[in-house]
């Protein structure tokens, strides 16, 4: 056949794209906050960043479970696909973290609880990437991550606890705080359609990313049942009989 | 700090966020074509 | 068939005993991760200064980190050794997965013990420690290579024979392995302190048992795939 079954959409493109305008938009208008200067703007994308690398995971783990319970290889494609968008927003935040403190701490870096546990995080979705490459059986790829997406929720939540026993320092969430927000309304605002906006990028990149992952598997159920010519035969002893 | 200074921050936190976006996008988008690709070889 | 296979216990038995003689007979840890384990700990002076006060305050820590990476290729020398062919060998005897998986545990456990103990004086004494403690400081170290041993086994079961797996396990042993550290480290800070070390000692059974209920719930599924 000429064309493949696969249709590919173009709406979460121009989805992503007028989200992401908004955003930029949004958080450039906004007044700068009185103490912290023009440098609350960061905010603007480093909290929304934070916030998706949480929801990014925790898709994860539940695709992972669903896979289990379901063995439905759909559920592994959204952990996968989540997984790899939530690497990116948690490499994001650490980056965007260090990006505010240095000219507001002076300090690239801090060791206080929140930001370590996003750091460990980001090591552990990296450690699940690197495993969804070891092996291109798709469902023994599906099984095994599926259980260290699930080895992951036991674990997280004690990291999260020891870490933060060991220290805090990090500001309180000031958005969720029971009394209120202590932020002005307009940066209240702000930042919600900035996560609004973030939110709607990652379920657009979700759609997309879901689509590669069905076709990445399409890729490899053709290979392993196509009668081409098989790996490694580029790497085959020369043929020396023929003379020339 | 000085007014300047600041927007320096807050250009290079925007310009990396919106890279990273594009490029992780970007990648997304070739894959898929790649994808494509290579299912039209082997069929 | 069933009936007269032997118990879960003996089965355990059976895996503890051809891992510990695998090990007598490679002397893999003894031999080549304990030897290594040494010199990074003689190593760290050498590069961050060999004043009295700053190592005996990093002594403590740097055992700790030692113990967990260095550790984590305990656990991998089962990946090393089980190629495809022994591991369905093993399948084809019948013994169950979960006590394949509580036996390959217990035998990286009792290595880990002995490891933990010989690097422990090779810290003391380089490090001018003295210890403090005598029935937390057990209990610390029993819980440690616990954790350790069903952490590890627990991502070389998932990693299996995969590509890159003596490589990827440390990966995934790392990042998770924070709260062991973490309960490690701050138990023996707080018997330095005179504070109770309960509350981390505790932290650790937790972890301990919860990685003992997700491997032997995973045993099964996973050698199903493999």
């Amino acid at each position: 056949m000429t064309a493949n079954e696969h249709r590919t959409t173009v709406w979460p493109w121009i989805v992503m794209a007028v989200a992401g305008f908004h955003v930029f938009v949004a958080s450039m208008t906004v007044p700068p906050d009185a103490l912290q200067g023009q440098l609350s703007r960061i905010m603007y994308v480093h909290v929304p960043a934070a916030w998706l690398a949480y929801l990014a995971f925790g898709i994860t783990m539940l695709g992972s479970a669903m896979y289990l319970w379901k063995k439905d290889l759909k559920w592994d494609r959204r952990a996968h696909a989540s997984a790899e968008i939530g690497v990116m927003f948690t490499g994001m935040t650490i980056v965007l973290g260090m990006v505010w403190a240095k000219p507001t701490w002076g300090v690239w870096w801090t060791w206080d609880a929140r930001l370590t546990l996003t750091a460990i995080m980001f090591f552990v979705y990296l450690g699940y990437l690197a495993l969804r490459r070891t092996t291109d059986n798709l469902d023994m790829r599906a099984k095994r991550s599926a259980i260290l997406g699930v080895l992951a929720i036991v674990q997280v939540p004690l990291v999260h606890f020891s870490v933060i026993w060991w220290r805090s320092l990090h500001q309180a969430p000031t958005l969720l705080n029971p009394e209120g927000p202590s932020m002005d309304t307009s940066m209240v605002i702000t930042l919600l359609i900035a996560v609004s906006g973030f939110t709607v990028m990652y379920v657009a990149m979700m759609f997309k990313r879901i689509e590669l992952s069905r076709l990445e598997d399409a890729v490899l159920v053709s290979e392993q049942t196509s009668s081409g010519p098989i790996a490694g035969h580029g790497i085959t002893s020369p043929d020396l009989t023929g003379g020339s | 700090m000085e007014y300047a200074a600041q927007w320096n921050w807050v250009a290079l936190a925007y310009g990396i966020t919106y890279f990273a976006l594009i490029a992780h996008t970007a990648s997304i988008a070739i894959r898929i074509t790649r994808a494509h690709k290579k299912l039209d070889e082997l069929s | 068939m069933r009936t007269d296979a032997p118990s879960f216990l003996a089965q355990v038995m059976t895996i503890v005993r051809r891992d510990l003689l695998r090990e007598r007979r490679s002397g893999e840890v003894l031999w080549v991760t304990l030897p290594f384990g040494a010199i990074a700990l003689l190593l760290v002076p050498l590069a961050i200064g060999t004043d009295a006060p700053t190592l005996q305050r990093i002594g403590p820590g740097m055992f700790w980190v030692i113990v967990m990476l260095f550790g984590v290729l305990i656990a991998i020398r089962q990946t090393n050794a089980g190629t495809q062919a022994q591991r369905d060998m093993v399948a084809l005897t019948g013994l169950d997965p979960a006590a394949i998986f509580v036996g390959s545990t217990t035998a990286s456990f009792m290595l880990l013990l002995v490891f933990e103990t010989i690097l422990g004086i090779v810290t003391i004494v380089l490090y001018d420690i003295t210890p403090t403690g005598w029935v937390a400081l057990p209990t610390v170290l029993v819980l440690a290579a616990a954790g350790l041993a069903l952490l590890s086994t627990l991502a070389a079961s998932i990693v299996s024979t995969g590509r890159s797996a003596t490589a990827l396990v440390p990966l995934l042993v790392a990042p998770l392995s924070v709260p062991l550290l973490l309960g490690a480290t701050q138990a023996w800070e707080a018997l330095r302190l005179g504070r109770s070390s309960l509350p981390w000692v505790l932290l650790m059974a937790i972890v301990g048992l919860l990685l003992a209920v997700v491997g032997v719930l995973s045993a099964r599924p996973l050698q199903e795939t493999a």
